[in-house]
């Protein structure tokens, strides 16, 4: 079905194509050759490329032609004229047929005849012919041929001293002396130095930046099989680290530049962490985005098939002209254009491939799985624990046929591969003229590995641009993505992988329970994403050099998530939820360009002024008790207590001025300067407007003549430094007002509502009056003992990211080495912070204000090498980036006293010099092997304690910290950072003639995680009573000997198996202790590809320009020291990893065709 | 091109325009409440107001409060099953709590915050409304507006007080909050104020309340759970009582009795009094209505958990607080008379133990679900009644400087009649009429949250050391005044411990 239209459009553009250039109908009498042509052109699709003057030489002609083919009306259109005529790919090259005697100018007759002519053949590196090649001889105005098809060209020159320049837009130009036989090798244009960079309402060419951008072509990730373009960009570019909680298809990732700044404790408040994207100079602002489910993405709404390239603005002085909303970054994504060809450039291609399995845990199964539990408690519980019957039967009676099973259900619960696929289609050209067009359209969709889990989308985009007057162009783009996803039993947590609730081989389930086990019981679960996004540009042309552009866009990004929890997956109810929110927002933006050169002096000149809304909007309703088979909406239930409805609304409004200017002296003294001044609604009017400055500068050192002597070794070298201020807004548009809520509980109170589970009902409901009043205060109390009031900040203003940035360009020997290094101090000051405690006279608990500093500083390389380039075609290139950074606070509120998160057995904190969220945990020293060990307090006698608790063998030796002789939260102790220190990739290819292979591998050193993971699947087994239910210590096989199990025993981790009810007063498997803090460096062979272009020749008789054919393998292999699976995947601002959902080796083939 | 540079400059300008708009920047929420976009309606002043009591109520209740510092430390008790508030009964109030332990009573008795959070709230009230405009509220001309304007002010200078009141009797000094406070970040910490002067401004407050607020109103449903002019009244007696002021203290209880608002309830009504909106009543906090009500099984909350039982609470086979058979053996020396006892106690025969129960607080609705019963306590915390003022006046007269032991002991014998016991004897004097005041408070006001300050007036009149967990000389250094959680150290360098206290920490 969904493959059907794929191909439908397909064979659509194929008949579009052939349907051209068939039958031509002129007639015109005595007209410039031009005109005729250009009537071809329209009839035909087919360009031409010609010297004007040539034509003009050949004066006026007449023509007949009716229903004529195209090499019929050619000739008759050159016949008797001393032209010729070869047809390339869609375009027909014209040269004179003699042109010996020069093709240029009127005044040929007085010109000495030329006396040598060139035959020649241009390849590219790796031996195909290259077509389109301008050929120029060096010093001679209009002596200019072009390659055909077969990279054959002719020109006749004036002597063998002359000299000829070769150029094509894609590779180096080269210069060579005339010979009458050549054999020409253009190596593609790896220094990336001509690139055009956009840096913000307007484009540069890389060696005349003077920011810290990154940038990454589309076509180098185009084909990863993931479902948006940001989970591509992991470890490509230096700086940008791309992280993911979930391995779960299409999942949202976060992106941090250069180093955390978020302080928003789980992102409790919005977090507003993501950079900035600009999508062909469109704002796609994301922090403005909320969804419905935690990981919906945006971004899907673009097609990565459709990124031309990526640029990322990582210093102040590139992302200040977006100043307050340039803090996290901006990255820059510019969508592929037509080709200046009149017939359409049609592109296809598609991918399929499989999810394999994760890798499984070692878990003892049936008698192996009973003899392994069985030993555990007969060493470790005490014999009235045996006798009292509270060992589970399934353990103890093995004659039963019902605790007989012995199945790995790993095996059963996942399946053993899914689908990954993907096609992607696009159609482009120009007409009549100068108007072109661009259509495309994608299909993702994966399979999750978790069955119940999917993600498919659809993704066309069109854009149009329209030359309306000569002077005026209209563009217009459309981008739509609709989306579909399952989230298993209606939500992220899933039981398989949920390590506390691993079922044990001993059970037998019944197909509900391993429906409810996979994610499948939930028979309905709909969460559609769609989204779009549109523009409409003017851009006139007013004068030489002088642009004015208007720009409107509007995206409105919806997510709705309807899912249905049936009573035997939550426990309580049927209940029936409906999420819904919708996120439009529009920009008007207005700027002028002016470029202007006087001799070597080059400037460039942005201003303009913008102004956006963006509205988000919220509904939310659920109707508990649904009793009716069948129903899986909010129906049947009466209005009352379970049926529940809330809806929101929040605007935010921008208006801004910006300028830049840019100056340059021959290409080799450079300087920018930008101010951007933005108000937002989100401030009160005193606080409203923040200014936003940067400036750079920048040296070519290469092009001083000193440095001449040193060019053979250092090509280029470009040495630049930057200072600037961004800016971000505290993510709650509302933050100024002190909010107020209708809450007027007090401990036990109850409205009289019934609540809890369906096992534990519990009076319920907070009341929100008094004595019937409504009340409204700053004051709720939920139920607690305190107020959980925050005094809202009245002065609450822009936060402020200074940062500097040195950096150098260094290109050696003729490229084959290049090299970028930047370093960098990036602060962010007066970061808003949600609860800063609060003095308790005021009533408040907390306060909010921009309180917090951080400073970020790191140091980031990029190296790419072309280490062999050999005469047979085959090369070898590397490409290696690593960004090291240090993350620390600079101030806190309250006298930089210690902010602490989080519960008691879990914290986090902002310390002053200390990296953000750092861990608070117990330190522990392996356990107490024997009682004896256990200290004593030499004033009371008492042993060591835990809370008061005292310790016996078997339980963590943890440090007492201030030497009372108990453990408690006074001794806990800083230990561990979320934040990674070097973080990168490195991207080997090899290249043979058409084919080639690729090997990524990412990585990530000098962060820790907490091991979620292995902590929730203790906890969740610590009561053996449990055991004949849950897996227990029998999913963790491989770890068994790192328990304490008998006095004497040294090990890593305390006892595995308490007594009865024991556990709990020593708590030995809360996360907050330092056996738990892993240490979370990683090196992932994250892709490999194989591709091959099959030969041109190959294909000749085909139509088709280009077919490429490639299997790519993505997450081959993960090296690592923590004992989670996948140290990649943990929450950004917990620092946990408690995967429920892993990654995988994906494996994928796909073809790419161009006609 | 003059046309095209027409054409942009206006696309130019015209955005220009619309931004300048200043509106176009202010961009209110409309989905939640902000002090920004309220306090403009007669209904937004009300429902401000009403969340000062509302936060009372959250202090009271926050671990059984009204009763743990007014009940719990006293002879009321002999035993409590509980090991945390078994400590608060014996007066070690100083035990050592993890600062994250939120939930342990032994903290949350100490830390003053819910206080401040209602006085916050009447503070926040005060400075709103009196800014708001008089055509806002409520009423057919301006005399009538002003009128409700100042009820709602009076309503919120009278939870000030009363909130500070409740301080002063718990911690002694206080921080003296009685402004709002637009920016809280640069708060520095306030040291304590001297309790004269924390009561002075109580005295000032109800001095502005008694002129806002009319006398009660019974045909309002919120007669006596929100203040009045008797609730005002009955305030200042009982902040004149404490501090000794006791001819204040009698022109106080006059002018509550005086505006002839409040009977006692007959004998055999006993019970609906603690319902809640008696005749008697002066001063309750609502929380008998159904959805505004306490789980009756909510642990640390609620007073029925702790001190019913079987058959009022089934699921308690024997209360947790156990009253002391000894002092209410002395309170209730007539038990086959004295309808207070015969109509709020109970006995429980569990096993050989024999429990006296005390069922003041037993207005349970059940409601029952699959199977299962949930037990709802409808019952207001009364904080002051008529009685209650008749014998506080009682003791102003024994103690102040008119000695009218007479008409004292008129007002103890009109309690005791309604409670159909014999007169006390003629010709007490001194110090025996103060106990036999003070016994009668006892008899009347049993687990009303009097006890503990009752008897710390009598000691301060009489020198009798009455309180079980507290010496005389301990009762000297100020042990009654309890200590302030070390928590709240942490942000206030210019706090001092309680004096008591601070010699005793370790």
């Amino acid at each position: 079905m969904r493959l059907t239209a794929f191909f439908i459009m397909a064979a659509c553009l194929q008949v579009c194509a052939a349907g051209y250039a068939q039958k031509i109908t002129i007639r015109e009498k005595d007209v410039p050759m031009e005109k005729i042509l250009q009537e071809i052109k329209a009839q035909t699709g087919y360009d031409f490329i010609y010297n004007l003057k040539t034509l003009e030489q050949v004066g006026n002609i007449s023509i007949r032609v009716k229903r004529a083919s195209l090499a019929k009306t050619l000739d008759a259109c050159f016949r008797n004229t001393p032209l010729s005529y070869t047809i390339t790919e869609q375009i027909i090259v014209i040269n004179r047929t003699d042109a010996a005697s020069g093709v240029q100018g009127s005044d040929t007759s007085h010109r000495p005849a030329p006396s040598l002519t060139v035959h020649g053949r241009v390849t590219d590196d790796s031996g195909q012919p290259l077509a389109g090649v301008t050929i120029e001889e060096n010093g001679v105005r209009g002596n200019v041929t072009l390659s055909d098809s077969a990279g054959n060209f002719f020109i006749t020159v004036k002597d063998a001293a002359s000299k000829l320049s070769l150029s094509h837009v894609a590779y180096q130009t080269k210069v060579v002396p005339a010979t009458s036989r050549l054999h020409i090798v253009l190596v593609s244009q790896r220094s990336d130095l001509s690139d055009v960079v956009v840096i913000g309402y307007q484009s540069q060419a890389r060696r005349n930046v003077t920011a810290a951008v990154s940038s990454i072509k589309g076509k180098e990730i185009q084909d990863i099989p993931e479902a948006s373009f940001d989970q591509m960009l992991q470890g490509r570019l230096p700086g940008v680290y791309v992280q993911s909680s979930t391995g779960e298809p299409g999942a949202k990732p976060n992106i941090t530049i250069r180093g955390t700044t978020n302080i928003d404790y789980g992102n409790a408040n919005g977090g507003n962490t993501g950079p900035l994207y600009v999508i062909d100079g469109v704002i796609f602002d994301v922090n403005n985005m909320s969804g419905t489910y935690t990981y919906s993405n945006p971004l899907t709404l673009i097609d990565p098939a459709d990124i031309e390239s990526i640029d990322v603005l990582k210093d102040a002085s590139a992302s200040a002209i977006y100043g307050a909303r340039g803090g996290n970054g901006v990255i820059i994504i510019t969508t592929k254009a037509a080709r200046r060809s009149q017939k359409p450039q049609v592109t296809a291609s598609v991918y399929y491939g499989v999810v394999t399995r994760p890798t499984f845990k070692k878990v003892a199964t049936g008698n192996a799985e009973r003899l392994l539990k069985l030993e555990l408690l007969n060493n470790a519980v005490p014999y009235t624990d045996l006798l009292n019957g509270s060992i589970p039967q399934a353990l103890t009676d093995s004659l039963n046929p019902a605790f007989n099973s012995d199945v790995d259900w790993q095996g059963m619960l996942i399946r053993s591969s899914s689908a990954v696929n993907n096609e992607d289609v696009s159609m482009s050209g120009y007409f009549n003229g100068n108007n072109s067009y661009k259509l495309s359209l994608n299909h993702y969709s994966e399979q999750g590995k978790l069955k119940g889990f999917s993600a498919e989308r659809l993704a066309p985009h069109l854009s149009v641009s329209i030359g309306a007057m000569k002077h005026l162009n209209i563009t217009g783009n459309i981008m739509l993505s609709a989306e579909k996803r399952h989230h298993g039993a209606g939500s992220a947590n899933t039981f398989f992988y949920n390590s506390s609730q691993f079922p044990t081989s001993l059970s037998q389930l019944n197909q509900t329970q391993l429906d409810v086990f996979s994610g499948q019981y939930n028979s309905y679960d709909d969460n559609s994403v769609f989204t779009i996004n549109g523009s409409l540009k003017v851009t006139d042309t007013i004068a030489q050099g002088l642009l004015v552009t208007s720009s409107f866009s509007a995206n409105a990004y919806g997510d709705r998530w309807d899912y249905f929890s049936p009573a035997l997956v939550n426990g309580v109810q049927n209940i029936a939820y409906h999420n819904q929110a919708n996120n439009p927002g529009w920009m008007w933006d207005n700027y002028i360009q002016y470029t202007k050169k006087i001799k070597k002096h080059q400037f460039t000149v942005v201003g303009g002024e913008a102004t956006s809304m963006a509205r988000q909007y919220y509904a939310y309703a659920y109707a508990a008790g649904i009793s009716v088979s069948g129903i899986s909406t909010l129906q049947t239930v009466p209005s009352g207590s379970n049926l529940y409805a809330t809806t929101s609304r929040q605007t935010k409004t921008t208006e801004s001025f910006y300028g830049r200017v840019s100056y340059d002296f021959d290409n080799k003294y450079l300087l920018m300067a930008s101010l951007r001044r933005d108000a937002s609604s989100i401030y009160s009017s005193n606080y409203r407007w923040g200014t936003f400055p940067s400036v750079s500068a920048g040296w070519v050192v290469s092009d001083e003549n000193f440095f001449k002597p040193l060019k053979n070794v250092v090509n280029f070298w470009k040495v630049r430094a930057s200072w600037g201020i961004t800016g971000m807004d505290p993510g709650s548009w509302y933050a100024k007002y002190q909010a107020l809520s209708a809450d007027a509980s007090f401990l036990g109170a109850t409205t009289g509502t019934l609540g809890g589970t369906a096992a534990a009902p519990s009076l319920t409901g907070t009341p929100s009056t008094y004595n019937g009043t409504t009340v409204i205060s700053p004051f709720p109390y939920n139920n607690n003992y305190l107020t959980s009031g925050t005094k809202s900040s009245k002065d609450v203003h822009w936060e402020k990211y200074p940062q500097i940035n040195i950096g150098t360009d260094i290109d050696l020997f003729n490229d084959r080495v290049v090299l970028a290094v930047d370093a960098y101090r990036k602060d962010a000051i007066g970061k808003f912070l949600y609860q800063i405690p609060a003095q308790q006279t005021t009533g408040y608990l907390y306060y909010s204000g921009n309180y917090v500093n951080i400073r970020n500083e790191g140091l980031e390389v990029g190296l790419s090498t072309r280490n062999i380039l050999s005469r047979s075609g085959f090369q070898w290139s590397t490409s290696f980036n690593i960004a090291l950074n240090r993350n620390y606070i600079t101030k806190l509120p309250n006298g930089n006293r210690d902010m602490i998160y989080g519960e008691a057995w879990w914290q986090k904190t902002l310390t002053l010099g200390r990296p953000v969220f750092s861990y608070l945990t117990w330190l522990a020293n392996g356990v107490y092997a024997t009682d004896a060990d256990v200290p004593v307090d030499p004033i009371t006698g008492k042993k060591l304690s835990y809370m008061g608790t005292a310790l016996q063998a078997g339980d963590a030796r943890l440090l007492d910290l201030n030497g009372d002789y108990n453990i408690d939260y006074s001794d806990k102790v800083l230990k561990g950072d979320p934040s990674p220190k070097a973080t990168g990739g490195i991207t080997n290819t090899f290249m043979y003639k058409g084919a080639s292979l690729t090997i990524f591998c990412s990585y990530s050193f000098g962060n820790n995680i907490i091991n979620g993971y292995l902590s929730d699947a203790l906890n969740g087994a610590a009561n053996y009573n449990t055991w004949g239910r849950l897996a227990g210590p029998a999913a963790y096989v491989n770890l068994l000997d790192q328990f304490w199990q008998q006095p004497g025993d040294q090990t890593r981790f305390p006892r595995l198996v308490y007594p009865a009810g024991k556990t709990s007063s020593v708590g030995p498997w809360n996360v907050g202790r330092s056996y738990f803090i892993d240490n979370g460096r990683f090196i992932k062979l994250k892709q490999v590809t194989f591709a091959y272009n099959l030969p041109k020749n190959w294909l000749s008789r085909t139509g088709i320009r280009n077919l490429n054919v490639y299997t790519l393998w993505e997450n081959l292999h993960i090296w690592k020291s923590s004992g989670v699976p996948d140290p990649e995947l943990y929450d950004p601002t917990t620092g946990s990893s408690n995967t429920v959902y892993p990654t995988a080796l994906k494996v994928t083939f796909g073809l790419r065709v161009d006609l | 091109m003059r046309t095209n540079l027409l054409k942009i400059l206006s696309c130019l300008l015209l955005p220009v325009a619309l931004a300048s708009c200043k509106k176009f920047l202010d961009q209110d929420p409309v989905s939640s409440a902000s002090d920004e976009t309220t306090w403009s309606s007669d209904a937004d002043a009300n429902s401000s107001v009403a969340a000062c009591y509302s936060l009372v109520r959250s202090a009271l209740d926050a671990a059984c409060s009204q009763f743990s510092y007014g009940d719990l430390p006293t002879d009321e008790f002999g035993n409590v099953a509980d090991a945390d508030f078994l400590k608060i009964h014996n007066m070690q109030w100083d035990v050592s709590v993890v600062s994250y332990n939120a939930y342990d009573i032994k903290l949350k008795l100490r830390v003053w915050t819910p206080f401040y959070s209602a006085i916050a709230q009447s503070n926040r009230c005060l400075h709103f409304i009196n800014q708001m405009p008089l055509d806002v509220f409520t009423g057919n001309d301006d005399a009538t507006r002003l009128k409700r304007k100042n009820k709602l002010l009076g309503e919120a200078y009278f939870t000030r007080a009363l909130a500070y009141f409740y301080m002063s009797r718990i911690w002694g000094d206080v921080p003296l909050v009685t402004e709002y406070a637009d920016d809280i970040s640069g708060d520095l910490g306030l040291p304590r104020s001297s309790q004269a002067n924390v009561l002075q401004s109580c005295i000032s407050d109800l001095g502005k309340a008694r002129q806002y607020l009319d006398i009660k109103d019974n045909t309002s449903t919120d007669r006596v759970v929100r203040a009045d002019k008797g609730a005002v009244f009955a305030l200042l007696a009982h902040i004149y009582a404490w501090e000794g002021s006791y001819d204040s203290c009698k022109m106080a209880c006059d002018s509550v009795i005086g505006t002839g608002s409040y009977s006692l309830v007959s004998g055999s009504q006993y019970t609906s009094i603690y319902a809640g909106q008696s005749g008697e009543g002066i001063f309750e906090v609502a929380q008998n209505s159904s959805n505004e009500a306490m789980n009756a099984v909510a642990s640390t909350a609620s007073v029925a958990y702790y001190v019913l039982s079987t058959p009022y609470l089934p699921t308690r086979s024997t209360p947790n607080w156990q009253i002391g058979s000894g002092t209410l053996f002395k309170l209730y020396s007539d038990t086959a008379n004295d309808l207070r006892y015969k109509k709020e106690f109970y006995l429980l025969n569990s096993g050989s133990t024999k429990y006296y129960c005390c069922s003041k607080y037993s207005n349970i609705t059940t409601i029952s679900s699959n199977g299962s019963n949930f037990y709802i306590l409808r019952n207001n915390i009364i904080v002051f009644r008529l009685a209650d003022i008749l014998l506080l006046k009682a003791e102003a007269l024994a103690a102040g400087s008119l000695h009218d032991e007479a008409g004292a002991l008129a007002l103890v014998n009109s309690i005791r009649l309604r409670a159909g016991l014999t007169p006390l004897p003629a010709g007490l004097t001194g110090n025996d009429l103060l106990n036999a005041i003070t016994n009668e408070r006892g008899a009347e006001l049993f687990l009303e949250g009097h006890r503990f300050y009752d008897l710390i007036r009598n000691e301060r009149l009489t020198g009798g050391a009455r309180i079980p967990g507290m010496t005389q000389t301990e009762f000297l250094a100020g042990k009654y005044y309890w200590p302030v959680d070390p928590s709240l150290f942490t942000l206030n360098p210019n706090l001092k411990q309680t004096p008591f206290w601070t010699s005793l920490s370790n």
